[in-house]
């Protein structure tokens, strides 16, 4: 059996049913690891053996007839920026370098009580600021698609994981594309849930208007399973939504003929060419072939996300990274006095893209630019919201079409220097973060190349209609697979 | 506009981080060119527009105000960088020679 190729909702079931050890399942993956994590590098901790405990107790419930869950069994990497008990948290950064939660997140919770079991934590640019992974203070992460490239970012770490084998689902978060950027660079999928479908307490936070958890995995059924472990009411997130979780494997195989897919102009411009437009544009084809309506839509705002974002980002950043002061947990340098306690720690703890996303948000929330900068682009934002609400709307649309990523991996180094052309690489993605809504990268046709470089198509829903992207997104991979 | 020295010093002293001289020069560089670039908001009629706070249609939801079992005060301190007893240990911020 080739634990690594199956999807990890029949091996769950496997497991329960005593077909399957979870530790030769766990196995299997732990020899992925030794094989590839020294040339990928996506973990910044594995704990074999407490994961080797944890497959084996499995195993003997199983033996019992006592074994449970949704994902009984199944490892699963966890993004460093989500609390595990007792394993360490860095967010990529110096300053959480030796940070030793005392509690799970509730997504790390529920992994647990469907049986999962916390394989590792994942690489990720620090404090999940980037798009390419090489803003980790702690390690480099390579794509396991072509190892002279970047995994993409911020949770380049959970995707290289599984897009090498090396595990079969992973946690990431988004604030701008953080999930389905790197899904799109690394040929797996990536799953932004609607704003409040996923608790984030012992999230830690970035921009807290903006954050979401979301899965990784390596189809389409297994991020629908992940979603559903991992999506409801939290009562210790007060924006975490009350909305029911549907079963949404139950109509992942429904049919898609005649549904209403937008393809918003906007995102076919300029930022937009060459192996990017033609993937696209095969893929609007291929569900046109599948008998899909496809709608030309307009969201007339789109010239003005990146700036919108760059601005309530960094302000909400330079906010929440307020905390890290040096007095209670993380790194702490300079002793003279509390002053400089606090500016030391902070210049030695944190790298330059953080430094300066603080230094931008704290300047756009200061007094006398506040007006000129921050409230602007929270007005820009509500244009940006009304025009997904319009979209779905006026034009009754069931989803929206567009490329997850204007180019495939690049290489290393490539946009590190320029801040700028690296916000760029979330032009297709943060519109979503900004309006709330859903939206799930899937690998579509790649980039020619020697080996061909991943391309993800973006499938974007209206707010808390998960089920719908994932539908279309099962229906579009079927059609690839068909087609390879 | 123009981010000169003394703007880029109290942004720095505000966000409690210090640079070095070399430093300095290249975050105020690419402080000015973001802002030039997010400058194109100006193009938008924002006047009547009411800003938008969070992605969320609904209001807050609150929990009900049960008791519920704390942390404990040794797993909150067991990440602090300098403890003394139940106390996170910092710099004394009160004159040695005590209240006046």
């Amino acid at each position: 059996m080739d634990s690594v190729r199956m999807t990890a909702a029949r091996a769950a079931g496997l497991i329960r049913s005593g077909d399957l050890k979870s530790a030769e399942y766990l196995d299997a993956f732990l020899k992925a690891i030794s094989d590839r994590e020294r040339e990928v590098g996506a973990f910044l901790t594995i704990d074999r053996a407490a994961a080797m405990r944890a497959a084996e107790e499995t195993d003997r419930s199983a033996s019992a007839g006592k074994a449970r869950g949704r994902l009984c069994g199944v490892p699963v990497a966890v993004k460093d920026n989500i609390c595990t008990a007792g394993m360490r948290t860095t967010c990529g950064s110096r300053i959480l370098e030796n940070f030793i939660p005392f509690y799970d997140a509730h997504v790390v919770k529920r992994i647990r009580e469907e049986g999962g079991i916390v394989l590792g934590k994942t690489n990720m640019d620090e404090f999940a600021m980037g798009s390419s992974t090489e803003n980790s203070a702690l390690g480099v992460t390579r794509n396991p698609r072509d190892l002279s490239r970047v995994p993409g970012g911020s949770s380049g770490g959970s995707a290289a994981a599984v897009a090498a084998g090396m595990a079969p689902l992973a946690l990431g978060s988004e604030t701008g594309g953080s999930v389905r950027q790197p899904a799109s660079l690394c040929g797996v999928v990536g799953l932004k849930p609607t704003y409040g479908r996923v608790s984030r307490y012992g999230l830690v936070a970035f921009a807290s208007s903006l954050d979401q958890i979301g899965p990784l995995a390596a189809c389409v059924e297994d991020a629908a399973l992940l979603l559903g472990v991992t999506a409801g009411r939290d009562s210790k997130d007060s924006t975490s939504s009350e909305e029911e979780v549907p079963d949404y494997a139950a109509s992942l195989d429904d049919p898609i003929c005649g549904l209403r897919l937008g393809v918003p102009r906007e995102y076919l411009g300029e930022c937009l060419k060459g192996d990017g437009r033609d993937s696209f544009d095969r893929a609007v084809g291929l569900f046109r072939d599948m008998g899909a309506e496809i709608v030309d839509v307009s969201l007339p705002h789109t010239r003005y996300v990146i700036s919108t974002y760059c601005i309530i980002a960094t302000a909400e950043a330079s906010s929440n990274l307020a905390r890290y002061d040096g007095m209670r947990y993380g790194l702490r340098t300079g002793e003279d006095d509390l002053e400089d306690l606090v500016s030391s720690s902070r210049t030695d703890g944190f790298g330059p893209e953080v430094k300066r996303r603080i230094i931008l948000g704290t300047f756009v929330l200061g007094s006398g630019y506040y007006d000129a900068f921050y409230l602007k682009a929270r007005k820009a934002r509500t244009l940006i919201r009304e025009d997904f609400s319009k979209a779905f709307g006026e034009s009754r649309l069931d989803a929206m079409l567009t490329p997850a990523s204007p180019v495939p991996a690049f290489r290393f180094g490539e946009k590190a220097g320029n801040p700028l052309e690296m916000y760029l690489c979330d032009v297709f993605t943060a519109a979503v973060n900004l309006a709330g809504n859903c939206a799930i990268s899937v690998p579509s046709f790649p980039a020619p190349a020697s080996p061909p470089l991943p391309l993800g198509l973006q499938i974007i829903g209206d707010a808390f209609r998960e089920q719908v992207i994932l539908r279309i997104a099962r229906a579009f991979e079927k059609a690839m697979e068909a087609k390879s | 506009m123009e981010i000169d020295d003394e703007l880029a010093r109290s942004i720095l002293k505000l966000a409690k981080l210090k640079l070095r001289g070399d430093e300095f020069g290249e975050y105020r560089r690419r402080l000015q060119e973001i802002l030039e670039y997010v400058g194109m908001l100006d193009e938008l009629d924002l006047k009547s527009v009411v800003p938008t706070a969070c992605a969320a249609d609904s209001s807050t939801i609150l929990r009900d105000d049960d008791g519920t079992e704390s942390s404990g005060r040794d797993r909150i301190l067991s990440n602090a960088p300098s403890r003394a007893g139940a106390f996170f240990k910092v710099p004394r911020i009160i004159d040695q020679g005590g209240c006046p």
